[in-house]
Parts: structure tokens; C-alpha cells; sequence
């Protein structure tokens, strides 16, 4: 039943993630490889300060923290363009991961956190599963009605078309660099909120929490659920994150257990984008 | 006198080994449909890039009612009243036609993120009001039963058409059309032609890129002729189509 509702949890959780990616991948066409990066910035300042001041405040700071950085590691998208950017951004995750690790008065280094206190509002503590699920759900509804609200908006119109042609957004007389970067300021909050809802659920955090694995991970959950969709965002990682569960079932030894799911994600990236690249509910990336 | 709006005062611009513009001057006359004219390569596409900002001009002076606007940037210019079309048209090929005229509109309501978060029934407002808008643009470049259709499943001249929308959707004074009528089939090509007639007669100051002379005779009042990025004639289109040597360097070169 636990482990149902930590499955459950960490789904939503990777949901708001996955909105995150999908707001810069998917609709305005900055293609970031370091969406785990900035997760990463969440999930250690709510770490750092969960104990110190109360867990809305530590999710208000994480939140705003990671608008500032996310806008900033999107920034070179407005001089170097496309495919020259995934390398940039994948240095900023390289990056990112270095200082997680190496920053250790502040990150812990390679041990990371631990004994990060659970969330509490107005007074209930949500200590278990089934309290957090309540927590991360309301989280995920609000991230999916700013998405479905942004998205309908004469705003979310502009950001479709400038990943369809930016000069012609330029011609109409529309500010591209404003819409470039509040796309990616919400794209940041929604990092945020992600990470701090994971470093407050589990309770410990690590460097390889927030890698260019994970930052793959949500990539694959947006192709796999469907690009620049709502219900994409949200199939995607409900279905990658069963996976394990499916596979304990099948009685796969431990020691194959991680290999095997590595792989059959890997696979799943490539048969998507083979034979069906807008994915289960999306559109083609 | 009609009284110009525009003022191209010796604007030139190089490329690498290429003078596209070389000490370039004419006016465009407001409420006027005025033709630009010239072999490949003459720098008609150039002119209205330095227009409309997307390049800067090496030297030279452009001013739009009396403002000068070189060297600033594209939103501005499109702002103070001028918007172009594109030769490859650049049309948001996923999204559908009405979509496409919406995001030309001028009107900056509901455009703001957070007040699209924050304010859901306002931006629903604007969205409907924006809504109407580029439908009555779509009827009016008859297009208003293709309004839901996605571009890429219009036809070619409809897709023209809907540049026509795009750029009237911005509510600027001076148009800017970039070979209206290259690569139209012969009815489209009529639509077309008797689009733009319609846009003149409405009284809106034209700047059009032309090809084909039949067009020109048809819509231009005033006629520049450009060759190796220098004007070299002005004139009406019985001056410049009937010149002799003005057609010896038009099909000579095209040749």
C-alpha cells in the first residue's frame, strides 16, 4: 500500500517536472538537456532551509531562486540557436552536478542531506504517504491549471509561434525576448516546486538526484507521454515511473533490476521517436 | 501633392563582398501603392529588411513621418505603423489560420504571462475580443470559412492570403508586401491582385516588391526601379514599363 502511494507521490512530483521541461522543450522550443539542474536548486535550498524558517517560505525562496536561474541558463538560447544549444545546456547540467558535489560545506558533497524535516501547513504535518499525497496533488492540479491557463492565453499563442518562427513574432511587432524569458521564469518556478516537494518526501537528497540521467529521465517522460501537451506531461511520467514496480513483479534479480530499467528506457526513447514522435498524447517535438 | 511618409535617404548596406544598397534615396507617398522594380538581386528584399529593422544600414538616413527609425529595432518600427510580408511567408505552419492572425494583432491584452495566470477571466475577454478581430481580417482577405483549418492544409495562394491578414492584423499605416503574387496559380494570382487593388482603394500606402509587369500596370501608381541597389528611375508605370533601357537591364540581367 506504501509502496502505491510513494509511487503515486513521486509520479506527481515528476509531473510538475515534467511541466517544467515542457514549457521550454516542448512549447517555446528552447531544447534544455539541464531541467534536473535546476530541480536540483529547489530541492537543496528547501533542504537547507526546511529547518530554519517554515516550509512555505523555504518553497517561496527555492521557487523564486529557480525563475532567476533557470532564466539565466536559458539566456544563451537567445544568441546561440538550436542544436548549439542542447551542448550549452548540457554543460550547465555538468556543471550544476560539479557544485552539488564539490560544494560540500553547503550540499554535503557526495553523502548529500539527510533528515530533511517533512512539510508542514498551517499546522498538519505531512509526515506519510497518504498526507503527502494530498500536498503534491493539490501542487500538481495548480501547476496543471497556470499550464492550461497560459496555454489558451493570447500569451501562450506567442510562445507557440515563436517556436514555430521567431522572425515572423519578431515582424508582428511582439516582444520575443520578454516571452522567451517569462516562459522560462515559470518553467523555473515549476522546477522548484518539484524539487522542493522531492527533497521534503524523501527526506534526503544527493547529487545523483539531480544528474543528466534524471535530466534524460524527464526528457523521456515528455516524449513518451507527448510534447507540448498537458495530459502528455502527466502520462508520461505516471507510466516511466510504474516501470520498476512492473518489474519487481517479475521477479528480475536485484542486482539486473537497475540495468535492465536504464535499458528498457533507453529503448522506449528510441521506439517512440522511430514510430510515433508525438508520443501518447502530444504533438511531434 | 501627396505627401510622403517615408524617406530612404543614401542608405546603403554591404555584405561581405556584396553592395546590396549603394547610396539608396526615394520617398514612398502616403495612400499611394508604390511598385519596387528591379532585376534579381537588385536589393529589393534589402530595402525592406532595412525598413522594417531586421539589418541595420551601413550609412544612410530613413525616417517614417519625420522620426528616424534606422537602426532601430523591429518591434518599434512595427509600432510606429510599418509591417512587411515575407517572401517565404513565415507562417506559424502548425497553428490554424485564425491563430496566425492572432498573434499579429496589435493589441497587447491578455499577452502578459502572469496576467494570464492571475486574471483568467480577463484574458478569456480578451482572447474572445482577439478572436473576433482576426476573423473579421480573415473575411476580409476571404478566408473567413478557413479560419479553424491549419495552415499547412491550406492551399498555396490561401497561404498568401493569409500574410495579407497577418500584416493588415498589426494595424500599420504603411504595408510592406514581399512578391505578393510570386508562384500563384492563375486564379489565386487574380484573387490576389484583386486583394491589394482593394487595399489601395481603401486608401493604405503600399510598398510592393513585383515581378510580373501585368501586376504592376494593374496596382502600382508609382513605379521605383532599383538596379545594383541604387534607385535608377521613378516614374508612373507607363514611363517605367514603356523605357526601353529601363527593359533592357530588367530582362537582360534576368536573363
Amino acid at each position: 500500500m506504501s509502496f502505491l502511494l510513494s509511487y503515486l507521490v513521486l509520479a506527481t512530483i515528476y509531473s510538475i517536472a515534467a511541466l517544467s521541461t515542457n514549457l521550454l522543450v516542448g512549447i517555446i522550443g528552447i531544447f534544455s538537456v539541464s531541467q534536473a539542474a535546476i530541480i536540483g536548486v529547489g530541492a537543496y535550498t528547501v533542504a537547507l532551509l526546511a529547518g530554519v524558517v517554515p516550509f512555505p517560505v523555504a518553497m517561496l525562496v527555492a521557487v523564486v531562486l529557480c525563475a532567476l536561474v533557470n532564466v539565466l541558463l536559458a539566456l544563451p538560447s537567445l544568441r546561440v540557436a538550436g542544436d548549439y544549444f542542447v551542448v550549452t545546456s548540457f554543460g550547465c547540467q555538468l556543471v550544476a552536478t560539479a557544485v552539488f558535489i564539490n560544494w560540500d560545506t553547503l550540499t554535503g558533497g557526495a553523502s548529500g542531506i539527510v533528515a530533511i524535516p517533512a512539510p508542514s501547513l498551517f499546522g498538519f504535518t505531512a509526515d506519510t504517504p497518504q498526507t503527502f499525497l494530498v500536498i503534491s496533488t493539490i501542487a500538481l492540479l495548480a501547476a496543471c491549471a497556470g499550464f492550461w491557463l497560459l496555454m489558451r492565453s493570447p500569451f501562450g499563442k506567442i510562445v507557440h509561434a515563436i517556436r514555430e518562427d521567431e522572425t515572423a513574432v519578431l515582424a508582428a511587432g511582439k516582444n520575443v525576448l520578454r516571452a522567451k524569458v517569462s516562459v522560462s521564469a515559470v518553467s523555473g518556478v515549476y522546477a522548484g516546486l518539484a524539487g522542493g516537494l522531492y527533497a521534503t518526501f524523501l527526506n534526503f537528497i544527493d547529487p545523483p538526484s539531480f544528474d543528466l540521467h534524471v535530466s534524460i529521465l524527464i526528457l523521456t517522460m515528455l516524449v513518451v507521454g507527448g510534447a507540448r501537451t498537458l495530459a502528455g506531461s502527466i502520462i508520461g511520467p505516471f507510466l516511466l515511473l510504474a516501470l520498476p514496480q512492473l518489474l519487481n513483479l517479475v521477479a528480475v534479480p536485484p542486482t539486473m533490476a537497475g540495468p535492465l530499467r536504464q535499458f528498457i528506457y533507453g529503448a522506449l526513447l528510441i521506439a517512440f521517436m522511430l514510430f510515433r514522435p508525438q508520443g501518447i498524447a502530444g504533438r511531434r517535438l | 501633392m501627396a505627401t510622403s511618409c517615408l524617406e530612404v535617404r543614401s542608405v546603403s548596406r554591404r555584405f561581405g563582398g556584396l553592395q546590396a544598397l549603394d547610396a539608396c534615396s526615394f520617398e514612398v507617398e502616403r495612400q499611394r501603392s508604390t511598385c519596387l522594380v528591379g532585376p534579381n538581386g537588385a536589393g529589393k528584399t534589402t530595402v525592406f529588411n532595412v525598413i522594417t529593422g531586421f539589418v541595420r544600414p551601413d550609412q544612410g538616413t530613413i525616417r517614417y513621418n519625420g522620426e528616424p527609425i534606422h537602426g532601430r529595432p523591429t518591434r518599434d518600427i512595427v509600432r510606429l505603423g510599418i509591417a512587411r510580408t515575407f517572401q517565404n511567408l513565415r507562417l506559424f505552419a502548425e497553428m490554424t489560420a485564425l491563430e496566425n492572425v492572432m498573434v499579429y494583432l496589435r493589441d497587447d491584452d491578455g499577452t502578459g504571462p502572469v496576467e494570464a495566470i492571475l486574471r483568467p477571466w480577463r484574458t478569456g475577454a480578451a482572447l474572445r475580443r482577439k478572436e473576433e478581430a482576426a476573423q473579421a481580417l480573415l473575411a476580409e482577405v476571404g478566408l473567413g470559412h478557413k479560419s479553424g483549418e491549419v495552415v499547412r492544409n491550406l492551399s498555396f495562394g490561401q497561404q498568401k492570403l493569409l500574410c495579407i491578414a497577418r500584416v493588415l492584423a498589426t494595424g500599420a499605416e504603411l504595408l510592406l508586401l514581399d512578391e505578393p503574387t510570386s508562384g500563384l496559380s492563375q486564379s489565386a494570382l487574380t484573387a490576389m491582385v484583386d486583394l491589394v487593388d482593394k487595399l489601395r482603394s481603401q486608401g493604405r500606402t503600399l510598398l510592393v516588391v513585383e515581378h510580373n509587369t501585368r501586376v504592376v500596370q494593374r496596382i502600382a501608381d508609382e513605379i521605383l526601379f532599383l538596379h545594383q541597389g541604387r534607385l535608377i528611375a521613378r516614374g508612373t508605370p507607363a514611363e517605367i514599363l514603356g523605357d526601353p533601357a529601363l527593359a533592357a537591364i530588367y530582362f537582360g540581367a534576368a536573363a
